[in-house]
């Protein structure tokens, strides 16, 4: 175990070297010049302006000088300051991370609580309400994008029924109650997608468990049915559910991306796209790189938890 | 296998609005009522009436029309990037497969590079830099799901490799070409035509993503993920506008979704779930 | 038969590294599937190899094919090294050598016409087209005794026998000297595997082809084979004549093999005291030290856990490769039988 992880950790390391050198290298290969592209028609047409962009870009250097420095930097989570703001890259995204954390956190959360009793009840009465619930549940959640879903979620919720706000974030120390107001929709609209994807693996692994031979014996003996489901049955197909919950969580991270745009949710992913809206190049290598990095490391995360946890997967190591 | 086909409803049915779609996609401009790009001040954000069925945009637009052309570069992008894929992945993935050794370590260790980005974020990246439009749409999806075939067609090819009547092509003398593109190719066509299906309906859900974030296709010409990221500002005062693009973008990548599943049922009934 | 070699192998090894999973680490096992074998096969004879499965009899074929590639050995064929073979010249000489396969539900491509797959051979060396294919192709299913009819069908649309002669068929295509036949009829029932055998026979006479002929089946091999070698565990322990060998098996593998066959009327020493082995097969992975059939022999002796018996000729054209039978030691005496 101990040097796989070894081995584990240093391939996520090259991983990340390469995904950063990518970032950085796509700057580099832009058509047009940078330059004149951050500066827009105007300023971009002054060639002293023009001249001094490229140097606080960092392009009046060689490709591999540049690069190195850049990787350097970067090593100590120095990005380098955003063009439009001029505030430190790496201090605007600390500042947005933990929002988008929470956000993902919280439909995690909200998603295992909706799929895994939706899935029990649907494996346990196959051809009920809940039963068909998941089916149609899984072929929506697959095809509609979430930014439709929670589009009609805030058409349901806060146009016609005026239950929730549909936009904004209030931080937690200043109002907890309408910090968690705020977050529901954004939270319950991220989490439906996995919702779909827990309850249907909780209802195909509490079948199959349900079919095995010892909750048989454990039924014949005479043992009460809801023991049989819950401590025993249950706690067997668990281990595939969290699974699922570990696959998707990177996902999760993705689709906040979309989400945030939604609802004018301030996290990183929003911080991208609005980088991106204003062709702030440091701004969008800083975020890319920590959301790449993100993602691989909640997927290693993942998978040492499995590893703890699933003696099977134990032994093969 | 037509007689086959015939017989699965859901196939018969989403294969004809699959069609629908393509057809549209090519003479829609020409069925728009209206001048999908005109802007009328005059009647802004307006229900839908005798000359504009939907309604207005919030120029003045026609709703109506600009759906109508909002599917063409939507199908475009998905179309060819699926081409990207499919060819360029079952390409690599078979090569990968097939000679295994350092091919092997190079094109799977790549496609594992490019999955260890999440979809969006790798397209954001190319779309932030290039700049977004149909052509770097194409291009770019299309590269995120090259993986996906390479991993099938690898795998697939792997299995087939070994089969009885691959050898014995190897041994009348054939050339790599041939065993991998007459022996090989038609033998694992099944799962890849699949995944076809599967991908078109996931680059139109990543392009709309884009869009919708006004990332993708660039306005005014419209695509349905735009219009309903134009839309999501006026959702309040009129939820037609939302509406509209969004059940049709939705109905589109499930019927495309559910082509993909009939056509497993029917390619492979090996893969069926129970 | 003449007395010209055709095929001769020589110390030929394959051992198969046990994956382990992950980037860095190197295999530190190996699966010893082929471990050192020498024969040699003359031409126009038909010779036999048998052993039970996992014996590496398989892997013996697509060595000598280089379907896989050997880790060292000499493969001579028809006076030519063609282990050092590459590219076309592989591709132009190695059509002399072709295999009928095991399993006639996997050895044809499912996606292809009959007349394709017979016809592939003169498309891939770009000979003959159109109507002179058609009639080559023509020529060679009623040489394998099916009516041109089913040229136009898919695999699926015949029976294991018919697809059987059709790999046939391909085989002789290209008018190869040797086909490697890997348990050609085993997949099929008794009364189709003589059929198919007859067929055999008859194309070996006409084409005056060598066979390698492999199988499990000590019966099956009885009849087609005129030398016969045994295998065990990667190794040949014993190689004679077809009916020396049934009547004076030596090694006590050989025996066991024979044993497991019912006979009516047994007569000879061997077939009145049946020999049984110990245990099962060793893994291939960790076969024993010394001779590999010392875990289980039931006449072993202290040197079988030390040295590797060498496949010596003790009786004219008759080798073995036990201690039992060694020449060169005083262990002579000690003999059994």
């Amino acid at each position: 175990m101990g040097q796989d992880l070894i081995k584990r950790i240093l391939i996520i390391i090259v991983q990340i070297i390469i995904v950063a050198s990518i970032v950085f290298s796509a700057i580099r290969f832009m058509p047009g010049d940078p330059a004149v592209l951050v500066l827009g028609t105007e300023k971009g047409a002054d060639p002293e302006a023009v001249a001094e962009m490229r140097e606080t870009l960092g392009l009046n250097q060689p490709f591999f000088t540049q690069y190195f420095d850049w990787m350097k930097n970067a090593v100590t989570l120095d990005f380098g300051q955003s063009i439009f703001t001029g505030t430190d890259v790496t201090e605007s995204i600390m500042e947005r991370l933990p929002k988008t954390l929470e956000l993902a956190f919280l439909a995690m959360l909200l998603a295992t609580f909706i799929g895994v009793p939706l899935g029990i009840a649907a494996a346990l009465k196959r051809g009920s309400i809940a039963d068909s619930i998941v089916t149609t549940f899984a072929a929506v959640g697959i095809s509609f994008p979430v930014y439709i879903i929670g589009t009609f979620l805030i058409l349901l919720l806060s146009f016609k029924l005026n239950l929730l706000p549909a936009s904004g974030y209030v931080s937690f120390s200043d109002n907890p109650l309408e910090h968690l107001q705020k977050m529901a929709l954004p939270a319950l609209t991220l989490s439906l997608g996995l919702a779909s994807t827990i309850a249907r693996m909780t209802r195909s692994s509490m079948l199959e468990v349900l079919n095995k031979d010892f909750i048989q014996t454990l039924r014949a003996k005479g043992l009460n049915e809801n023991k049989v489901i819950f401590k025993h049955a249950f706690r067997n197909a668990i281990i595939s559910v969290i699974t699922v919950i570990g696959l998707e969580l990177g996902n999760l991270i993705g689709g906040t991306v979309l989400i945030e745009y939604l609802f004018n949710y301030p996290g990183l992913s929003s911080l991208l796209i609005q980088s991106i809206d204003n062709r702030d190049y440091p701004l969008i290598q800083g975020s890319i790189v920590f959301i790449a990095t993100l993602y691989i490391l909640i997927n290693l995360f993942v998978e040492i938890l499995y590893g703890v946890m699933d003696p099977r997967t134990r032994k093969q190591q | 296998m037509i007689k086959k086909m015939l017989k699965n409803k859901v196939f018969v049915v989403c294969f004809l609005l699959f069609i629908v779609i393509i057809v549209l996609s090519v003479i829609g401009p020409w069925l728009a009522p209206q001048d999908p790009l005109e802007i009328n001040s005059n009647k802004v954000l307006q229900p839908g009436d005798s000359e504009n069925i939907l309604g207005t945009d919030e120029f003045g637009r026609d709703i109506f029309s600009r759906l109508l052309l909002g599917i063409r570069p939507t199908i475009t992008v998905a179309l060819g990037a699926t081409f990207i894929a499919f060819f360029f992945g079952s390409l690599l993935g078979m090569i990968a497969g097939y000679l295994r050794a350092l091919p092997e370590k190079l094109i799977m260790r790549g496609a594992d590079i490019i999955l260890s980005f999440p979809p969006i974020l790798l397209a954001l990246l190319v779309v932030g830099f290039w700049g977004g439009g149909v052509k770097n749409l194409i291009i770019i999806i299309g590269i995120v799901y090259i993986p996906y075939f390479a991993r099938l067609a690898y795998s697939s090819t792997i299995q087939v490799k070994g089969l009885e009547y691959v050898q014995s092509e190897i041994l009348l003398g054939a050339s790599h070409v041939r065993v991998l593109l007459k022996v090989i190719f038609p033998n694992i066509l099944s799962p890849l035509i699949i995944q076809c299906s599967l991908t078109m309906a996931a680059a139109i859900l990543l392009e709309s993503g884009l869009s919708f974030l006004g990332l993708g296709i660039i306005p005014p010409d419209p695509s349905w993920g735009q219009m309903i990221g134009e839309a999501r500002g006026y959702i309040f005062s009129y939820p037609m506008y939302v509406i509209w693009p969004s059940l049709l973008l939705g109905l589109t990548i499930l019927s495309i979704n559910l082509l993909g599943d009939s056509l497993r049922d029917i390619l492979d009934p090996k893969l069926k779930i129970k | 038969m003449e007395n010209e070699t055709i095929l001769e192998i020589n110390n030929i090894k394959k051992h198969f590294p046990i994956s382990k999973k992950g980037l860095f680490s190197k295999p530190t096992d190996y699966v010893k599937a082929v471990d050192g074998i020498n024969l040699s096969i003359k031409k126009g004879e038909t010779f036999g190899l048998v052993g039970e499965s996992g014996c590496g009899k398989s892997t013996l074929s697509r060595l000598i094919t280089r379907l896989i590639e050997p880790d060292e050995g000499e493969v001579i064929f028809d006076g030519q090294d063609f282990l050092k073979l590459k590219g076309k010249a592989l591709r132009k000489e190695r059509q002399k050598i072709q295999m009928v396969f095991q399993n006639p539900f996997e050895s044809l491509n499912p996606r292809m016409k009959i007349e394709d797959i017979i016809g592939a051979s003169f498309d891939i060396h770009r000979m003959e087209k159109g109507e002179e294919r058609r009639k080559k192709v023509e020529t060679l299913i009623e040489k394998v005794g099916l009516d041109s009819k089913f040229l136009s069908r898919y695999p699926h649309e015949l029976s294991g026998g018919q697809r059987q002669r059709i790999g046939i068929a391909r085989a002789i295509a290209l008018n190869p000297k040797f086909i490697i036949c890997d348990e050609s009829v085993s997949a099929l029932d008794v009364s189709v595997q003589s059929q198919i055998l007859n067929l055999l026979n008859d194309i070996q006479e006409e084409f005056n082809l060598t066979y390698l002929f492999i199988s499990h089946d000590l019966s099956v091999i009885k009849n087609v084979s005129h030398r016969i070698a045994v295998m065990y565990l990667g190794k040949i322990v014993e190689v004679a004549e077809a009916e020396e060998l049934y009547k004076d098996p030596k090694h006590p593998y050989t025996q066991a093999l024979l044993s497991s066959i019912p006979i009516p009327e047994p007569d000879t020493e061997y077939e009145k005291n049946p020999i049984e082995l110990k245990g099962d097969i060793p893994s291939p992975v960790n076969p024993p030290k010394g001779c590999n059939l010392c875990t289980r022999c039931p006449f072993v002796m202290p040197i079988c856990h030390e040295q590797e018996p060498e496949l010596d000729e003790i009786e004219k054209d008759h080798n073995v490769a036990c201690h039992l039978y060694s020449t060169n030691s005083e262990l002579k005496e000690s003999k059994v039988l």
